[in-house]
């Protein structure tokens, strides 16, 4: 047990250690530094610049840069950002919750929705209610998701039910903590609704062919003989023990819905990550498309984490094969 | 394997051929502006005195963009005509046309953007664009990938865990932080054929590592196989045996595999150009033209912008019906 945590955060070291090289190098390999654009200029002279490039080691070789800019790092350093003004790492604590927050409702309604309709989807293949539902899950899969977020704000824009743009509507700031708790969901809904749409297809796909497999093994058939009640044969036998093997491809998932999330972000004017990621993008703010680039890893190497705990406090043979 | 792509392969290379002569079946350029016909709806030809003939249409309100028809004013359309001139795929230089229709008249199979420019004839070629975009990055990760798996499953060791390691941290970022990541490091403002470039590059440097991963699995299950032990006791050389015995014997997989991550690329590559990361205006992608109607009243003056974002979903579709269609459960079992 403790031997299978210690090895797979020896891994996660590891892969940060190889983000951290990546993200880096893309930095590095961008024409220029950040002394380029002073060095243009005719008033500094090029004694200065080169007592800057001193100063900020940036005479000193790619790897001991690497060294210092992680060493920074472990100090919640992540540089500046130009175009914002202000250190990167307060904009992405600003912007971090947000994107979660999305992220997590779509997984809630996606997998409230995709799970339990599997299951009675899958209890009648090629029935109606399951062709309907592949038939669904191919939509759901082929639709990107920038797309559906614009179908979504056509629909924002011709009904007026929900609000497009920001998390919360302009001059709430006084308000009392309920009145901000029910705009921000209000706000939250059509975004979380569009990227739940977007992962449904390949929840119920694998869920459907999970629920398949788990019926037709000799526990579920002797369960079945024994005659217990449809309901608890339904969610004691069927669900829980189809559910691991969706919940082993929750990281897989994660990684598709950030990117997702990102998408819907920018269509909806979310204030999240994948927001300030275009905006620093566009503007060059190279500091800042790293630490986005870094948080996004976070996030997914944490959901990871999240889905590996999961598993072992749900499947027992999980918990047998580690201890 | 044709017969098994049935319908799907048939409609994929229905959209292939036409996208390949675009400048043919386009009644116009991609770039051919009209801005006194902004987002006119689609005007389809009828048949007038006896010949198939456009209507004229006239603005009548530019705030609203209403538009009227010129009564008793009609255009002939002309077939395998001389129209606006062209340099087919760049190079060469045409004026044939399946159709078109003379100066006054406009025709529009599907309506007009912004500037007047004809939205059938800019999706003609930005599925063109997006398809040879899309294919030429698919190929570029497979090449990667199935070099850095080759070499990994086949040598092991440290190699193998060095490239393998290297493919979880490519893994371990989503895959649009790491695409805008690689985007930032060259200054917006590029050319069309730059921008083309780099993307091409960046959705391969961003793909490759999930084939790599499958194929070193394979080439692990091949190595142990007799005709690869009697290869190597005969004395073939390492690289003889990878093209001559290992590649042959993952091929079908690899096709599969090629068909079910184009869409993604397609996406990919249509989501950067809707994000205004891609290639840059008048030239359009499937992502570019979906990001003209991004705005609401945009998109309630020409739903039909919209289109863009409807053939992407059909591409895509009729990708991952063909590679369902072609995963053949028998000989699919033996991949890991």
């Amino acid at each position: 047990m403790i031997r299978s945590i210690g090895a797979r955060f020896v891994h996660l070291i590891f892969v940060l250690t190889g983000i951290l090289f990546l993200s880096f190098l893309l930095i590095s390999l961008a024409p220029g530094n950040f002394l380029s654009q002073m060095a243009m200029n005719p008033q500094v002279s090029p004694e200065i610049i080169r007592q800057l490039k001193v100063l900020y080691g940036l005479d000193q070789p790619f790897y001991l840069q690497f060294f210092h800019w992680v060493g920074a790092l472990f100090h919640g350093e992540l540089g500046y950002s130009f175009s914002y003004h202000l250190p990167v790492m307060t904009l992405l604590l600003s912007r971090i919750p947000l994107t979660v927050l999305l992220t997590l409702t779509a997984v809630a309604i996606s997998w409230g929705m995709a799970l339990p309709l599997a299951v009675y989807g899958a209890s009648r293949p090629k029935g109606v209610l399951d062709r309907f539902l592949t038939g669904f899950s191919y939509l759901s899969i082929s639709v990107p998701s920038f797309f559906l977020a614009l179908l979504g704000v056509l629909l924002a824009g011709r009904t007026g039910w929900f609000p497009i743009g920001g998390a919360h509507r302009p001059g709430l700031a006084g308000q009392g903590g309920i009145d901000r708790l029910g705009d921000l969901l209000h706000h939250l809904a059509l975004p979380a609704l569009t990227l739940a749409l977007g992962s449904f297809g390949v929840l119920y796909r694998l869920m459907r062919s999970s629920v398949i497999e788990v019926r037709e093994q000799p526990f579920f058939l002797a369960a079945k003989g024994r005659g217990i009640a449809p309901r608890f044969l339904r969610f004691r036998y069927l669900f829980r023990n189809a559910l691991n093997p969706l919940v082993t491809l929750f990281g897989m998932e994660l990684g598709g819905l950030l990117s997702g999330a990102a998408f819907v972000e920018m269509v909806y004017a979310w204030p999240g990550m994948g927001r300030l990621m275009l905006h620093a993008v566009l503007t060059e703010d190279l500091y800042l498309v790293m630490g986005g680039i870094l948080a996004g890893s976070v996030m997914l190497l944490l959901g990871n984490l999240l889905a590996d705990a999961a598993l072992f406090f749900l499947d027992p043979r999980v918990r047998e094969r580690n201890s | 394997m044709f017969r098994k792509g049935g319908i799907p392969l048939l409609v994929l290379c229905l959209f292939f051929v036409s996208s390949v002569l675009a400048e043919f079946l386009a009644p116009y350029r991609y770039d051919s502006v009209r801005f006194d016909l902004s987002y006119m709806p689609a005007v389809w030809p009828a048949r007038h005195a006896g010949e198939w003939a456009v209507p004229v249409i006239k603005l009548k309100d530019p705030v609203l963009h209403r538009f009227e028809t010129v009564p008793g004013q009609w255009v002939p359309v002309r077939f395998l005509c001389r129209g606006e001139s062209y340099r087919w795929m760049g190079a060469i230089r045409g004026t044939r046309h399946l159709f078109c229709v003379d100066k006054p008249g406009r025709v529009a199979l599907l309506g007009l953007d912004l500037f007047g420019r004809d939205l059938f004839s800019r999706l003609l070629y930005g599925i063109r664009f997006s398809f040879l975009l899309s294919i030429s990055a698919v190929s570029l990760s497979f090449v990667i990938g199935i070099m850095a798996g080759l070499f990994a499953g086949t040598t092991g060791g440290w190699a193998d865990q060095l490239i393998m390691r290297l493919g979880e941290v490519f893994m371990a970022i989503p895959s649009l932080y790491l695409l805008m990541g690689v985007r930032a490091i060259f200054p917006p403002g590029l050319s069309a054929t730059e921008v083309t470039l780099i993307m091409t590059g960046a959705l391969a440097f961003v793909g490759w590592a999930g084939l790599a991963r499958v194929v070193r699995g394979l080439a692990m299950s091949l190595r142990e196989e007799d005709f690869v032990l009697a290869a190597r006791s005969i004395g073939m050389s390492p690289l003889r045996i990878w093209l001559r015995h290992i590649l042959p014997n993952m091929s079908y997989y690899l096709i599969v595999a090629l068909t079910l991550s184009i869409p993604g690329f397609i996406v990919g590559e249509s989501g950067l150009s809707f994000l205004g990361l891609g290639v840059p205006e008048p030239h359009p992608s499937l992502g570019n033209i979906l990001a003209e109607s991004q705005s609401l009243p945009a998109m309630q003056a020409a739903p039909w912008l919209l289109l863009s974002g409807m053939t992407i979903v059909g591409v895509v579709i009729v990708f991952n019906l063909l590679g369902d269609r072609l995963r053949d459960p028998d000989r699919m079992r033996r991949i890991p």
